[in-house]
């Protein structure tokens, strides 16, 4: 078992290595082969998955009788067969599918997400009696009101420079330092996590 | 025609996604589950047919040449990746999956190191002096807002931050919450804006067919 | 009815479940209704159903089912005694009591129980080896009787009764008493008489009998009754009195003067440990003296079980050839003796008679010396015939008769203390010893020669021991040294006197016969003076006297304590060992007793011999066995109180036979035994190194560690118990200066923490209004009509917006990103330009219309648009967004930052792009890549956008990337158009809104979208308020309501 787990690291600290070595040293061809393998495996990844989960619901829709499964599988396998079928005729049935089932599907979901943000902004004291959620409230409610002002013309034009330094002093100072910090914090995660990665410290694939 | 049947479904499964305000339903669940069976196989079929089946090809076409034998390499991988569907050789997947980690982690460690961190500390362009001095401090309360653990022990022997530590917390958590309450702003925006492009489209085509 | 009870104190209405008024405090009644669980309707508490909706309001319980019988229990229920709760003591019923119990006959008497309770040990009890006051066999009031009745009277009875029987002391109430164990008994009873072991100082009874050459047998063999009793120690000593008066005084100073010798005169100021102390200064006086600090129990055990010393014993014959050497005639020696046979003089006595306090001795001790009972005369028969004294046996010759090992053995009868519990004999056997005795006086003159030349010998024996040479350097040698200070350095006259409590023997058994003599300190010690401070030096024999000078020339070798804590001379003072012993035949006829004692230290040994010793002269007799050694009658006997067989002692014994014996008697014999006797074992190579203790270490006297003396008077002690005490060793620093506890930490309580604790506060102080109940007809609950609410009222903006006025601003002022967009696109006229679809239809009704408008506007630069996605999803709206322009189609990238990293090392040149993600691509699509002028990334997804950047935009820098995103990516967006790595950034709707109408593109549909969107966002402000407000101002009351 040793063995076994000892490949996997050897192999993830070699190409991982070769690649920073490819990459620093500008290495083209090995570059260019070593991601395109990548991008082949992370491609069969996703494959793999899909496959997975269609084995999921499978087994789910047969043990459990469960519908909604039996849905997924059968969308699942209808866009196969209408990628067959259009591989055989040439038609476009998948991107019907994808244009009159897909699409909808997700932009009706993502059109719900501002009653949902609003109903969670609306109760955000009901739920967390401090300074913070007040703060937080407030923010919001300055940098709504500050763009809708500033975009309609209901505001008069006398409030409009201090509403819109307002707003910018917001937008170009707090939340540009507010997100600077936490890219540098995430871009700092990721470097110790990738070194961690590169030393054979973490291994994620030995699960 | 098909347009139309298109609409129709496509509003039905609006109005399904849009029955979730009530209540959790089996129309909503049905819709979601179609639009996840929907959605992956559509990956699976992108890829089949975009790289999959071209590389294929490429292989089939000349499968002598250099470029068609070391291809022997990740289809190999593949082939060991689809292993850990198996239990007993379940182990050989994860080589596959050390390589994509392996690779993956190198490309992120040298785009975050060179794409983010180093512009972000030193390639900052503001428009005034002052309003980069303000922005630099802001930034590192940020950053500091995230310790959670004191430099040094009170003399009561419980550590505790210093109050300048206290301080600079203060501060950093007061600019992420302005942040987070601008990013939920313009987070709403854009969820009313979806909103409204939906409703708009609904409306539009249908007042244009009927 | 309603829900709440009023309390009919103070009227104040409490919720039905309370049991205590809230304004109050007054109880209240209990709930006379049940609130059902389902309708709220108060049923009264009669009820199981409710009377609205029939729910049941009872619980359910299991009923037994009565069809189960006790045999479908478990039948191998775990066993478990019967509990008995505190304070239960179970049945009293004193009916109940067992006979035994109540009547004590222990099963003494089976015919005598008149019912036997079947409590009672089957068979009854074997009560021989019981002392008889345990056992009562027809004891018609028995002293234990179950009472019927418990009662003060009752107990006062039993204690009276309880006080007229005899007392467990009383060891000899009669003559039938044996209270013995059976060893002693047995010993008294069984045995060939010829056999029997007699006592120690048989030979002394036989000196008393004044038969020439003749052991001091005291008992015959056949005639167990007859056996010798046991003398003390000093017995012999004692009777060499002539008077009873004298006996008395003398015994009295013989009790003194072994006082002495037995106890030391410590040093005031010595640092011995006790144990040494109690050696003590040199004893001038051998004998006992009158002591008065003596402390009879303070005596080792082994002296109390002598019993009384049988000073009537000796026959005056035999006490005249005893104290002969000592008196010089037989006639003293008989005077010496005491006339009244018919009383002992116990052994304890003289210390007692000394001290004048009896009160310390044990009862039976001075019973035995009231009564007048030889208690260590060998009775077994409880005969009164007086027995007849016997020549004893003659094993063998030796000079020293009556110091014959094998004499002494076989005639010494051992069971003197066997003898101890068959009191019946001791009165007659008193005076069969006394004539015994008068018969060996003469030849213990004789003895006492022998032994004065023979601790000669000794005395260079120990000399020789190197290991008792003072070893400074060796810290064990020291302890031993302190008991000895025979070095010299310390005087007898030095060392103060103190008190002197006699070790107690641990194992007196373990001690070896054959050591040797202690020698005793000629230099200080004297018979002359021995003899001086004993009251009975006129009285001894001259023989004794002659010891006393010859042991003033003699050298004084260090004692040698190695075996044992206690001098030599003490333990050799142990019935079955001694000066007198049966292995030192001989030994004081042929030598003084000054000899004898050497070895004793000066302190302990004393000064002088008594005079009678000093006159007691050598005996020359050979030495005749004592003891006829008879292995049977001696097998129940203790080892330690077994002599030595006379064949063992042929065999390797350094006691010789007769026949090996040195000639010249027993003085010849005695001086071949110490010749011969095993090379002392050092105490340092015989026993295990101890570790000292650093205390006793600073113990160490100045004379040994050649230093000068500690200064005891050191500083005073201030502070403590030991206030005002000097020479106070300092204690530990461990117990000096004990650990104090270290302060508790203080408790540092956050805010949050107040907060979470007035919140929990409050919800435990929330008092419940009603019963909430889950049901099926449950009603929506507030959070979904007011998701509903919000829903239609954001829809109806929406429309509002859509379709009603439009409240945009015309004039605008655009960003400087938003032209930087323009700038780039222009700028990338007639180049290829990537553009990157990442978004799915989720996103599109935001971007669609910025791609859009890119896409036109590209389109009418002339650029070549080459479409890319990382996501299936985007592939599918790009195809849709190109499907009216002709545009090359990368497709789908996979692997994210992969994907991407390849495609920036092709835009930045480093690869060739005819492979992308190991496709070859088409050469025009090549040619496309490899001349990229812009990228634009219209994305709504922030690690998509990240990963743009990093990977293609920071490895290209040459090749402008221009982002078109979300509101809600805006400003990220804006932290990467800061530092220069996006050229321009297109940020939501509105800035799109602005972008079309600085490329004069109008968009009509984002028009309405966007007018849409502001409606929305002025009624989310507005609800934002009202929910801050509300809910805000919510929050506080309960707030204060809780800090209340």
């Amino acid at each position: 078992m040793k063995l076994k787990q000892s490949i996997a690291i050897f192999t993830a600290v070699f190409f991982g290595l070769l690649t920073l070595v490819a990459l620093l040293f500008n290495v083209s061809g090995l570059s260019s082969v070593i991601l395109g393998w990548a991008s082949f495996l992370a491609a069969i990844a996703l494959i793999l998955g899909v496959m997975n989960l269609l084995l999921v619901h499978l087994t789910r829709l047969f043990k459990e009788q469960n519908l909604y499964s039996g849905v997924l599988v059968l969308s699942i396998l209808g866009v196969f067969a209408a990628a067959v079928l259009d591989g055989l005729t040439g038609s476009n049935s998948v991107n019907a599918l994808f244009n009159w089932v897909q699409a909808p599907l997700e932009a009706a979901l993502a059109s719900l997400l501002a009653v949902f943000l609003l109903l969670a902004g609306v109760q955000l004291l009901k739920r967390q009696h401090t300074g913070w959620a007040v703060l937080f409230s407030v923010t919001a409610v300055v940098m709504l009101l500050g763009q809708a002002l500033l975009t309609s013309r209901l505001l008069p034009a006398g409030l409009r420079q201090p509403v819109n330094q307002i707003v910018e002093f917001v937008q170009n100072v707090v939340v540009t330092a507010g997100l600077r910090g936490l890219l540098i914090g995430v871009a700092l995660g990721t470097l110790l996590l990738s070194l961690r990665l590169l030393m054979g410290v973490e291994r994620p694939y030995n699960k | 025609m098909t347009d139309l049947v298109g609409l129709i479904i496509g509003l039905l499964l609006t109005l399904f996604i849009y029955s979730y305000l009530i209540g959790d339903n089996p129309l909503y669940r049905v819709s979601v589950h179609l639009l996840v069976g929907v959605s992956a196989a559509y990956a699976v079929v992108v890829v089949v047919r975009q790289l999959l089946l071209p590389i294929w090809q490429q292989v089939q076409a000349n499968p002598a040449s250099p470029d068609s034998v070391i291809w022997l390499v990740p289809i190999l991988f593949a082939l060991m990746l689809l292993a850990r569907r198996l239990p007993s050789v379940s182990w050989l997947g994860n080589t596959s999956l050390a390589l994509l980690i392996g690779v993956g982690a190198a490309v992120a460690l040298l785009g975050g190191l060179t794409g983010t961190l180093w512009p972000q500390i030193v390639g900052v362009q503001p428009a005034t002096p002052l309003q980069g001095i303000v922005v630099a401090l802001l930034t590192i309360c940020t950053l500091l807002a995230f310790q959670f653990t004191a430099l040094r022990p009170r003399s009561s022997g419980l550590w505790q931050p210093a109050m300048w530590q206290r301080g600079v917390t203060a501060v950093g958590r007061i600019v992420l919450t302005i942040t987070f309450g601008a990013l939920f702003a313009a987070l709403m925006s854009t969820g009313l804006i979806l909103l409204a492009e939906r409703l708009n489209f609904f409306l539009t085509e249908l007042v244009q067919r009927f | 009815m309603s829900n709440e009870i009023t309390c009919k104190e103070c009227g104040y209405k409490n919720p039905h479940s309370s049991k205590f008024c809230n304004n109050c405090g007054a109880k209240l009644p209990l709930s006379t209704h049940i609130i059902c669980p389902n309708c709220a309707t108060p049923n009264t508490r009669d009820r199981i159903f409710c009377d609205t909706c029939g729910t049941r309001l009872v619980a359910e319980h299991p009923q037994l089912k009565p069809e189960d019988p006790i045999e479908s229990q478990p039948l191998n229920k775990p066993f478990s005694l019967p509990a008995r709760r505190p304070g239960d003591t179970g049945e009293l019923n004193p009916n109940a009591v067992p006979d035994w119990l109540r009547t004590g006959n222990i099963g003494a008497d089976k015919s005598g129980q008149a019912e036997e309770d079947e409590d009672a040990p089957a068979g009854g009890r074997d009560t021989s080896d019981l002392p008889d006051w345990l056992v009562h066999d027809s004891d018609p009031d028995p002293i234990i009787n179950a009472p019927t009745t418990i009662s003060t009277e009752f107990y006062r009875d039993l204690l009276e009764r309880a006080e007229d029987l005899p007392q467990p002391d009383d060891l000899f109430p009669d003559e039938a008493g044996s209270n013995l164990p059976d060893w002693l008994s047995d010993a008294a009873d069984g045995g060939n008489e010829a056999e029997a072991s007699q006592g120690l100082t048989d030979w002394l009874s036989d000196l008393a009998d004044g038969d020439e050459g003749a052991a001091t047998a005291v008992a015959d063999d056949d005639d167990d009754d007859e056996d010798a009793t046991s003398v003390g120690l000093t017995d012999w000593l004692a009777d060499l009195d002539d008077d009873a008066d004298t006996a008395d005084v003398h015994a009295a100073d013989n009790a003194a003067a072994l006082n002495d010798l037995l106890s030391a005169q410590p040093n005031e100021e010595a640092d011995s440990s006790d144990w040494l102390s109690e050696l003590g200064p040199p004893q001038t006086d051998v004998l006992p003296e009158q002591q008065e600090d003596l402390n009879v129990e303070d005596l080792p055990g082994w002296m109390d079980e002598l019993g009384p010393i049988q000073t009537n014993l000796l026959d005056p014959a035999q006490l005249a050839e005893l104290t002969g050497p000592l008196r010089g005639t037989a006639d003293e020696a008989e005077d010496f003796f005491d006339d009244d046979a018919g009383e002992d003089v116990s052994f304890t006595d003289l210390f007692e008679t000394s001290r004048g306090a009896t009160e310390s001795l044990p009862d039976w001790l001075e019973d035995a010396a009231e009564k007048g009972e030889s208690f260590l005369l060998d009775l077994p028969d409880e005969s009164e015939e007086p027995v007849e004294a016997e020549e004893p046996e003659i094993i063998s010759e030796a000079d020293s008769d009556w110091f014959t090992v094998e004499e002494i053995v076989s005639q010494t009868d051992l069971d003197w203390l066997a003898d101890t519990g068959n009191l019946d004999k001791i009165d007659d056997e008193a005076r069969h010893e006394l004539e015994r005795l008068h018969e060996t006086a003469d030849l213990f003159d004789d003895g006492l020669d022998e032994l004065q030349d023979e601790v000669l010998v000794e005395d260079e024996l120990l000399a020789n021991d190197e290991s008792l040479a003072d070893d400074e350097d060796d810290d064990f040698d020291w302890l031993s040294d302190m008991a000895a200070i025979q070095t010299g350095e310390l005087t007898i006259d030095e060392i103060p006197s103190a008190e002197m409590a006699v070790p107690s023997l641990d194992e007196p058994e373990d001690e070896a016969p054959e050591e040797p003599e202690p020698a005793l300190e000629s230099d200080s010690w004297s018979s002359d003076t021995f003899l001086a401070e004993t009251a009975v030096a006129e009285d001894l024999p001259a023989w004794l006297d002659e010891l006393g000078e010859n042991a003033e020339t003699a050298e004084s070798p260090e004692m040698d304590l190695s075996s044992e804590d206690l001098p030599e001379w003490i333990a050799s003072m142990r019935p079955s060992q001694g000066i007198f012993g049966s292995e030192l035949p001989g030994v004081l006829s042929d030598m003084d007793i000054r000899d004898t004692l050497e070895g004793i230290p000066e302190e302990l040994a004393g000064g002088e011999l008594p005079d009678w010793l000093k006159d007691a002269p050598p005996d020359t007799r050979p030495a005749r066995p004592l003891v006829d050694i008879n292995v049977d009658a001696t097998q129940k006997i203790p080892d330690w109180l077994q002599p030595d067989p006379p064949g063992a002692k042929a065999a390797g014994s350094p006691l010789l036979p007769a026949e090996d014996a040195a000639p010249g008697g027993s003085r010849n014999e005695w001086r071949f035994l110490l010749e011969n006797l095993p090379p002392l074992t050092p105490l340092a190579e015989s026993l295990p190194k101890a570790d000292i203790p650093e205390w006793i270490q600073q113990l160490k006297p100045p004379e040994l560690t050649g230093q000068p003396p500690r200064d005891l008077h050191g500083p005073e002690e201030t502070v403590g118990p030991l206030k005002g005490m000097q020479g106070v060793i300092a204690i530990e620093p461990a117990i000096a200066r004990p650990r104090t506890a270290s302060p508790l930490l203080p408790h540092v309580t956050t805010p949050e923490q107040l907060q979470q604790a007035a919140l929990l506060h409050q919800i435990a102080r929330e008092t419940p209004t009603t019963v909430t109940t889950l049901s099926a007809n449950a009603p929506y609950s507030t959070a979904v009509w007011l998701r509903i609410g919000l829903a239609v009222l954001l829809f109806v903006a929406i429309l509002v917006g859509l379709r009603g006025p439009n409240l945009l601003a015309t004039n605008g002022t655009v960003p400087a990103n938003v032209q930087a967009v323009a700038t780039a696109v222009s700028s990338a006229a007639g180049q290829p330009v990537l553009m990157a679809i990442e978004y799915t239809p989720a996103m599109a009704g935001e971007l669609t219309s910025q791609a859009q408008m890119l896409l036109a506007q590209l389109a009418a630069n002339g650029s070549q648009v080459v479409i890319a996605s990382q996501y299936a999803a985007g592939t599918a709206v790009a195809e849709t967004l190109t499907a009216d322009t002709e545009a090359q189609i990368i497709g789908y990238l996979p692997g994210e930052g992969i994907g991407l990293r390849q495609l920036g090392e092709c835009f930045a040149g480093r690869n060739t792009c005819d492979q992308l993600n190991g496709r070859v691509l088409p050469a025009e699509l090549q040619a496309s890549l490899s001349e990229i002028g812009l990228v634009i990334v219209v994305t709504g997804d922030r690690d998509n956008l990240v990963n743009w950047v990093e990977q293609v935009g920071q490895v290209a820098p040459d090749v402008p990337l221009v982002a078109g995103v979300t509101q809600a990516l805006t400003p990220l967006t804006r932290s990467y158009a800061s530092t220069g790595q996006i050229a321009g950034l297109l940020g939501g709707a509105p800035e799109a809104r602005l972008y079309a109408q600085l490329i004069g593109q109008p968009a009509s549909g984002l028009e309405a979208q966007l007018n849409a969107q502001v409606i929305g966002q002025l009624l989310a402000g507005v609800l934002l308020i009202i929910g801050l407000v509300v809910y805000g101002t919510t929050g506080l009351v309960n707030g204060r309501r809780a800090n209340k």
